[in-house]
């Protein structure tokens, strides 16, 4: 179970050895074993990041030590997680070659726990310190390129302003270009790109229209058509922008900023067949960095609305451009333009708005450590490309009616289905405002949804309303929308939502209706009843046994409290999931179980002999969780002893699980009316 | 019997095997798990079948355990037929030879298990 412990996974075909290991570091670390090679992978894909170190036998049945190092290294483990070898096996020729495999040290038979755990904790401290390093570097590089960013972004703006432009504009241009270089780089590796050339050249892009601060207004404003000597002057800012940067030089012409400016300056208007201005270079004479930019200028000229032209749709700007109705460009970044099309048009509309996000901060700090390699080295980030090629398959092929919204920047993304039902776009940014103009759902109903919304909480994070919503085809119909918000912990401990996704289901067919009606009536993660329904269900049960005893229990999972932080969300859904297991399987099917609250069940049995029997009944439940590693706290109350209807029960029985928690070691209490002053008419029941 | 007996049976002295393994509570868990270690029955069945290399590793991980819990009779008999059975290091492995010293490790192994069940 996860906690603050780092966790060490023990591989050897012996058991004895595996118990010995395990009696040395358990009280410092959490152990997981493994008993043979297959194992010991199984275990290692499973828990990922989180096996801080490896103790490794090498002799072992089918896939041996030297098979598991061989896979830690194929898929880089290695950098993370250091393999101490425990053989007995003491060659030197043995001892080099665990090391050639890349294994970081060797512990021989017999064991000295002193000498064990001291090596452990010395390769473990060593190998912390190496990410923090890594950490720090990557943090100074971020740090570098967002005020280099700034500042661009800030002398862009202005130039652009004054030619009637939005800043937006050179946002875009870099955007584009970076993507673009992206898959050059990817592509086309003649061409020599890399991270951080890239995340350098898409500064430089957001400069490429400076030159126009030489311009005139009246030419760069004017409405209607240039003449062609208007034309000429406005072609010069190209030019005069590279004049300014050279003039500007003061030793850092070596400074790549300053050299990939300004050919960008000078050149994004050339073209790949030499009808560009101003030099008419052809082909490969104009460097790549210019070349991109180009085309990025030329794609948002497009999608924007300008003095002198109207706005044209993302796949209308990419056909003109495949056209070649903007130019000719090279062939090489056409295809590539081309397979990143659908990609543009999403990352453009939901950026984060941070400055110097635009850039792969991680592999730009590797490739300063490394100098040559791009590998994965960090696996965080290469876990999370792999979550979201798999969610995107599976969202892509499923025919259900799919969103994902995301809070911070209120764009929601939506399946094919839904876009077909409602009319919708496959992203919508500004959603909250969009959807009350599109009309396609009443003010009102919106204000449901938003109310509802609102009250989810980490703890209750599921949302699950019926909403009127209009369709294309058919007007308004019942849809079923069920969410699942997603909570982030940020540093000031303070938990926040940032996304919802969930599915639409059309009810407005009958029978989909009563099934809503008995969803709402059971908790979303347990399937147990809610509180609501139990109480309807435990009185109409109480009336029909008449005067049959029967017991209501309160039941608690302990120390909840400290185990609700984010990282460890799943692991408590499991353990709610576990403890109604339980519960089904140790109550009659004619008892009643719901689900309370965070961390609370309540459990009413039905046909009670007495105090003995409640007890014996309550004790197989607390071992049954016991067994499990769930540790539980109960209150009973017994019917009609302690009360004569639901209310006064659950009053008592929470009455008792109060004090069960004061009594240390007891798990279970039943009420006793005498421990209770605060009630007098009950003193009498006694 | 007691521990230390048992031990000083072995040629062993209880306070060496302590200082390594702590308490006699782990000491017993551990030869306890002994009784029921697979490999003993993964060299019985390669022996049978007379297959050398698994012999070798099984022999190979019964020296590892008994090295750690002193067991030196044990780990003697198996390091000798381990060494012989070492891949590349016999060119001719000789039948009569790998059953003396099979037999060997069997007896040993056999008599400290009985001794092992009388603690």
């Amino acid at each position: 179970m996860p906690d603050d412990k780092k966790t060490i996974l023990i591989v050897d075909d012996t058991a004895v050895n595996r118990a010995i290991l395990m009696d040395i570091l358990s009280d410092d670390y959490n152990i997981i074993e493994a008993s043979n090679g297959r194992e010991a992978i199984e275990m290692l894909k499973k828990y990922d990041n989180s096996i801080e170190l490896l103790l490794l036998d090498i002799i072992m049945p089918e896939v041996d030590g030297y098979d598991v190092l061989s896979f830690m290294k194929k898929s880089d483990m290695l950098e993370y997680v250091p393999v101490i070898i425990i053989s007995v096996e003491t060659s030197a020729e043995s001892i080099v070659k665990g090391f050639e495999y890349g294994a970081v040290d060797f512990v021989g038979r017999p064991f000295d726990p002193d000498i064990v755990k001291k090596r452990v904790r010395n390769t473990i401290m060593l190998y912390t310190k190496q990410n923090q390093l890594r950490g720090m570097v990557a943090e100074q590089i971020r740090k570098k390129e967002q005020s280099y960013t700034i500042m661009t972004d800030i002398l862009s703006t202005v130039v652009e302003v004054r030619n009637g432009e939005s800043g937006l504009h050179v946002k875009r241009v870099r955007q584009v270009t970076e993507i673009l270089l992206e898959e050059v780089r990817k592509k086309y590796p003649k061409y020599g790109l890399t991270e951080q050339i890239i995340s350098v050249i898409s500064n430089a892009a957001g400069l490429h229209d400076i030159g126009k601060i030489v311009i005139p207004e009246s030419i760069l404003n004017k409405p209607g058509r240039l003449t062609a000597e208007e034309m000429d002057i406005m072609r010069t800012h190209t030019v005069a922008a590279d004049d300014m940067l050279k003039a500007i030089d003061n030793g850092s012409q070596e400074e790549e900023l300053v050299k990939y400016a300004r050919e960008i300056c000078r050149w994004h208007h050339e073209r790949w067949d030499g009808r560009g201005y101003p030099d008419g270079l052809v082909g490969e004479q104009n460097p790549i960095a210019a070349q991109a930019v180009g085309v990025a200028d030329v794609y948002d000229a497009l999608v924007s609305e300008r003095v002198y032209k109207p706005m044209f749709s993302h796949a209308q700007a990419v056909q003109m451009i495949r056209n070649g109705e903007c130019g000719v460009f090279n062939p090489d970044l056409m295809d590539c333009f081309l397979s990143i099309e659908n990609k543009m048009e999403e990352s453009i509309r939901i950026r984060d708005n941070n400055h110097g996000e635009l850039f792969d901060i991680n592999e730009i700090s590797n490739e300063v450590m490394n100098r040559a390699d791009t590998t994965y080295v960090d696996r965080t980030r290469y876990l999370l490309d792999r979550e979201r090629g798999k969610t995107r398959f599976f969202y892509e092929t499923s025919e259900e009616m799919l969103f994902d919204y995301d809070v911070s920047t209120d764009t929601i993304s939506v399946s094919t289905s839904m876009q077909i039902e409602f009319g919708f776009p496959h992203i919508i940014s500004d959603f909250s405002q969009q959807i009350e103009s599109r009309s396609a759902i009443l003010k009102s109903e919106f204000r449901r949804l938003i109310n509802r919304i609102n009250k989810a909480t980490p703890d209750n994070p599921t949302i699950l309303m019926n909403l009127q919503i209009n369709t294309l085809s058919r007007g308004e119909q019942w849809f079923e929308v069920l969410g699942r918000s997603m909570w982030l912990l940020d540093d000031n401990e303070e938990t926040h939502m940032h996304s919802i996704i969930g599915k639409v289901r059309n009810i407005s067919a009958p029978e989909n209706a009563k099934f809503t009606e008995e969803r709402s009536m059971h908790d979303a993660l347990t399937k147990l009843y809610t509180k609501e329904t139990a109480l309807k269900k435990i009185t109409t049960a109480l009336n029909e046994d008449g005067n049959e005893n029967a017991a209501l229990l309160v039941l608690e999972i302990k120390g909840f409290e400290e185990k609700i932080k984010m990282h460890e969300k799943h692991y408590y859904e499991q353990i709610l999931l576990d403890t109604s297991t339980i519960l089904e399987k140790n109550v009659r099917n004619y008892d009643i179980l719901a689900r309370t609250g965070g961390n609370e069940f309540l459990v009413f049995l039905r046909k009670v002999e007495d105090a003995n029997d409640l007890t014996a009944k309550c004790e197989i439940i607390i071992t049954a969780c016991e067994r499990r590693g769930i540790y539980v706290s109960m209150g009973a109350a017994i019917f009609p002893d302690h009360g004569g209807d639901f209310e006064s029960l659950l009053l008592h029985a929470n009455q008792a699980l109060d004090a069960s928690k004061e009594q240390d070691g007891r798990q279970l209490a039943i009420y006793k009316s005498e421990q209770f002053r605060t009630k007098p008419e009950s003193s009498q029941d006694e | 019997m007691e521990l230390k007996d048992f031990y000083s049976k072995l040629g062993v002295s209880l306070d060496i095997v302590l200082k390594r393994l702590i308490s006699e509570d782990r000491v017993k868990k551990y030869l306890n798990l002994i009784i029921n270690e697979p490999n003993f029955a993964l060299l019985d069945t390669a022996y049978e079948q007379r297959d050398y290399e698994e012999m070798f590793k099984a022999s190979h991980a019964i020296k590892g355990l008994c090295l750690n819990l002193e067991l030196a009779p044990i780990a003697e008999t198996s390091a000798q037929l381990m060494e012989y059975l070492r891949p590349g290091k016999t060119p001719v492995i000789d039948d009569a030879v790998v059953d003396e010293y099979y037999q060997k490790l069997n007896s040993t192994y056999t008599e400290v298990r009985g001794m092992i069940a009388q603690l």
